[in-house]
């Protein structure tokens, strides 16, 4: 598939082992470490089944943002992220935006799979309900994708110094995430804000991909113009 | 004997800040290497990435190939081979990479041959691994012998380097001259090849060099096959006591200490030093190229 093609051409293999390897991995033996520590207190055990869920969420959310800097970083800025080798063919606008909605592709499918792996391993674990966890999983992922976005977009638009700023933000951000799932057993705040708010992130992170792959584009071609 | 044109280019014109690139009329011919020679800061790299379609912002017409007016029409960028300075490749990208993006931009491109130029230039590349040095991590040298395996390994009818011999070393310098002199040999009848660049290694590339232009402040001053230009120019050594009289008499002139002086006369001129303590020589492309840019020296601030 060409944008699978494209992307791994754009991304370093570390990165990729990282991202869809590495974090999910770490995620559920953490988990499962905690499970086995927490096995003597039931109350702890309540709240553990969030743990894998949120570790993966958040650190992908982060590491995703943090280095996506080094790969596609100012590429919606003219010139930041010149590649006169693309310019060299007629196919090199539309190979780079393979690779860019590959990326978008790829790391959707990534949160969505890690995190499911989270909840999995809860149903089958903690015996959770798997009604619950469904709810859980797709609240986790969708906002781990929406500020994975809002980070990779500002690093696409900004320098890469700024982020380390955006490290920050994501993980004020997603503790803040985790911890309103964490906290939240109330069915009314799930029916009347949590579910909403999740099925916003995912459409406006998918919107907001769809206008970075657009951004990124137009920067590319301008790059003929008075670069 | 009438000689083809890979590249005609007539009324160039790109203003930059306060550098304008204003070329009349440009001829490069096909099936030769042609060297664009100037000073820092004279328009050459502006003028080989309109060329070569990186800058497509500058007015005036180009016909590539003897017909192709539109660079992005008739498969024209796939017969153009570019290498230039700063970003040409990701900094992230590997060997490997570099082939796999390769393959996928060009249909001329052949992976064997690139492994095999890769092979033959020695790049320290730690080969095709997954985890080889990313470009970022390759000297100068290495990062353009990549950037020439990367060219050399398509079927390309017109090479465009940007300065291709200044970050080698003299062995490498040596074998680019022998590359590009294999790479001219390899074209055929139906369709020669030829080779455009620009150099300030003048001596390191001049028996590679067919015909040279040499740039000045955005223009071309000088152009023409170097042999002809040999025949045009003479190089001049006298004593001192000629030089106030050779003054006015020579194209180009420089140092007037206890050994003499050398100048370049153009050889129409030379009846004109009948009688003066000198000696003729034949110039090199260098001496040329030095007096011509010289000549139209960049004026005082």
């Amino acid at each position: 598939m060409k944008y699978i093609k494209s992307y791994n051409i754009f991304t370093p293999f570390p990165h990729r082992l990282v991202l869809h390897l590495l974090i999910p991995a770490l995620g559920v033996l953490l988990s499962l470490c905690l499970m086995l520590v927490l096995r003597e207190s039931a109350e702890a055990m309540q709240n553990a089944h969030f743990f894998s869920m949120a570790y993966i969420s958040g650190f992908l959310a982060i590491y995703a943002a943090v280095a996506d800097g080094r790969i596609f970083g100012g590429s919606m800025r003219k010139g930041e992220s010149r590649i006169d080798y693309l310019k060299c063919s007629e196919r090199g606008t539309a190979v780079y935006r393979d690779a860019l909605i590959g990326d978008q592709m790829i790391r959707l499918l990534t949160v969505f799979l890690a995190v499911g792996l989270g909840a999995l391993l809860s149903v089958l674990l903690l015996r959770r309900s798997p009604q619950g966890m469904i709810l859980s999983w797709l609240q986790f992922s969708a906002f781990a994708w929406m500020i994975s976005q809002t980070g990779i977009c500002m690093g696409r638009l900004l320098k890469f110094e700024a982020q380390i700023g955006i490290a920050v933000t994501c993980i004020l951000v997603m503790g803040m995430v985790a911890t309103l799932l964490m906290m939240n057993e109330s069915a009314l705040l799930q029916e009347t804000a949590l579910l909403p708010l999740s099925v916003f992130c995912l459409l406006s992170g998918l919107l907001l991909g769809v206008w970075m792959v657009r951004q990124s584009v137009k920067k590319k071609g301008e790059e003929y113009h008075d670069c | 004997m009438e000689i083809k044109r890979v590249v005609e280019a007539h009324n160039l014109y790109k203003k930059l800040g306060r550098f304008e690139l204003n070329v009349g009329e440009l001829r490069i011919p096909q099936g030769f290497a042609t060297a664009l020679i100037g000073e820092n800061g004279a328009g050459k790299t502006t003028l080989l990435n309109i060329l070569a379609g990186i800058r497509l912002d500058a007015k005036g017409g180009i016909n590539w190939f003897c017909g192709t007016t539109d660079i992005d029409k008739g498969n024209t960028r796939e017969r153009i081979g570019y290498t230039g300075p700063g970003h040409y490749y990701l900094p992230g990208w590997n060997t490997r990479q570099i082939r796999k993006v390769s393959e996928l931009l060009f249909d001329n491109f052949h992976a064997d041959r690139f492994e095999d130029w890769c092979k033959r230039m020695s790049i320290d590349t730690d080969g095709f691994r997954k985890d080889g040095k990313p470009v970022s991590k390759l000297s100068d040298g290495n990062r353009m012998k990549l950037m020439l395996a990367g060219v050399l390994a398509r079927d390309t009818e017109l090479l465009i380097l940007d300065e291709p011999a200044s970050p080698l070393d003299p062995v490498m310098r040596d074998e680019l001259n022998n590359i590009l002199r294999e790479y001219l040999a390899g074209g055929e009848e139906s369709r020669p090849r030829s080779v455009f660049f620009s150099t300030h290694n003048i001596a390191d590339m001049e028996s590679v060099t067919d015909y040279a232009i040499i740039l000045a402040h955005g223009k071309i001053v000088e152009e023409g096959f170097v042999e002809d230009l040999k025949e045009k120019y003479v190089l001049v050594k006298g004593e001192p006591d000629s030089a106030e009289a050779a003054k006015g008499i020579l194209y180009s002139f420089s140092g007037t200490g206890s050994y003499g002086y050398e100048g370049m006369c153009l050889a129409a001129d030379v009846d004109r030093l009948a009688g003066m303590n000198v000696s003729l020589e034949t110039p090199t492309l260098t001496q040329i190229s030095v007096a011509v840019m010289k000549k139209h020296g960049r004026p005082a601030a």
